[in-house]
């Protein structure tokens, strides 16, 4: 004679770690762990550039491991490693901190002194963009600023970017997969288009990110 | 491909986003070698990195110490700071202090009156408990008395 069929019981709540359970968490990091955390904060300080508002990539990792242990992010130690957990609010605090700055150009935490716009002109004297102004009107001055900072940015990105383009210039495999990135495409997607085994893609995914990583770190004096 | 329309900052994004997937699936072995090969030390990375956590956690526990403290004196300030109005005659305040003990009788034992009666307990007393109680709170769970 057959049972009655056992109802299923419900899946149990995961359960947010412990403080004592994140110290143990700590002290368990791998050397694999502590480098592909300090590698994807950098890469996420290096993402979100004037967003950061001169924080580096260890304020990064630490406001990110304060919002876990504050309970504004918990970590589920039976879905992910602690590792992981970390990694994933980096990128959301990164994420964070660049949508902050977006919303509030205008903070003056964010404004450059007007020392930083200073430039030389061709007969070697500094001038000011507010030179050219008559009677500076604070609007006027902040959109000025503003323009000049965004378009700024837009050519400090454009010499990094190709510079890591030059860089594989010789490398044909690593200028598709800079290519597909530039154009929007993922790891599939440029592995599907251009018949990259998955060996083939990682690894020249990890020239690049070599390679970016030592621009990057040159750029910003590192 | 080629879109020469995108912005430089998107390029620059689309390139770093895609770099920070590929250090989070990236086998660790292959991390690790990657930061040798740079002249990188991995251990000691993973002594820095632990000790940013670690000043962190310990700071959060501090705080943490802090801030039950100040709570608690906040706590003892109100209550010593707390207003009270105990009714004007001795009569009444033994009035009051019968109540607390009808509708609070696991209270009794405190004030010693195994062995005595209410009557007993001078109108000092009674009003010394009285503060007491209306410090502790006790008198906002009682319905008392009008004062006659």
């Amino acid at each position: 004679m057959k049972g009655k069929p056992t109802p299923s019981q419900p899946a149990p709540k995961p359960q947010a770690a412990t403080k004592a359970e994140i110290h143990l968490a700590i002290e368990a990091l791998t050397d694999e762990d502590t480098e592909r955390i300090e590698q994807t904060a950098l890469n996420r300080i290096n993402r979100i550039g004037r967003g950061a508002n001169r924080r580096s990539h260890e304020d990064l990792i630490q406001e990110a491991f304060i919002r876990i242990l504050d309970g504004t992010r918990h970590w589920f130690k039976g879905r992910v490693s602690f590792a992981q957990c970390l990694i994933g609010a980096i990128w959301s605090i990164a994420s964070e901190w660049a949508g902050h700055r977006e919303r509030n150009k205008e903070l003056p935490e964010y404004a450059s002194l007007e020392s930083d716009l200073l430039r030389p002109n061709d007969q070697g004297k500094t001038t000011s963009p507010f030179d050219e102004l008559q009677s500076p009107d604070l609007n006027i001055v902040e959109e000025f600023i503003e323009t000049d900072m965004n378009a700024e940015w837009e050519s400090e990105n454009k010499a990094l970017a190709d510079k890591i383009e030059a860089a594989f210039e010789n490398d044909e495999r690593a200028t598709i997969v800079l290519m597909g990135f530039q154009d929007g495409m993922d790891g599939p997607a440029i592995r599907a288009e251009f018949e990259f085994s998955e060996k083939e893609f990682r690894t020249t995914t990890r020239r690049i990110q070599r390679g970016a990583r030592k621009i990057m770190d040159e750029h910003y004096g590192k | 491909m080629g879109n020469k329309s995108r912005s430089h900052n998107e390029r620059l994004a689309r390139i770093l986003d895609n770099l920070g997937h590929h250090i989070q699936i990236a086998p660790g072995d292959e991390l690790l070698e990657a930061a040798r090969e740079n002249g990188r030390d991995p251990a000691e990375v993973n002594a820095r990195v632990k000790d940013i956590l670690r000043s962190a956690f310990k700071a959060h526990q501090q705080k943490a110490l802090v801030d039950a403290k100040q709570g608690y004196q906040r706590e003892i300030s109100s209550i010593s700071e707390r207003q009270f109005h105990l009714p004007r005659t001795a009569q009444g305040r033994r009035n009051w202090f019968q109540a607390v003990l009808s509708q609070a009788p696991q209270l009794q034992p405190a004030f010693t009156l195994q062995n005595r009666e209410l009557s007993d307990l001078s109108d000092e007393d009674i009003e010394s408990h009285l503060k007491k109680l209306a410090q502790l709170g006790v008198l906002d769970a009682i319905t008392l008395p009008e004062e006659q």
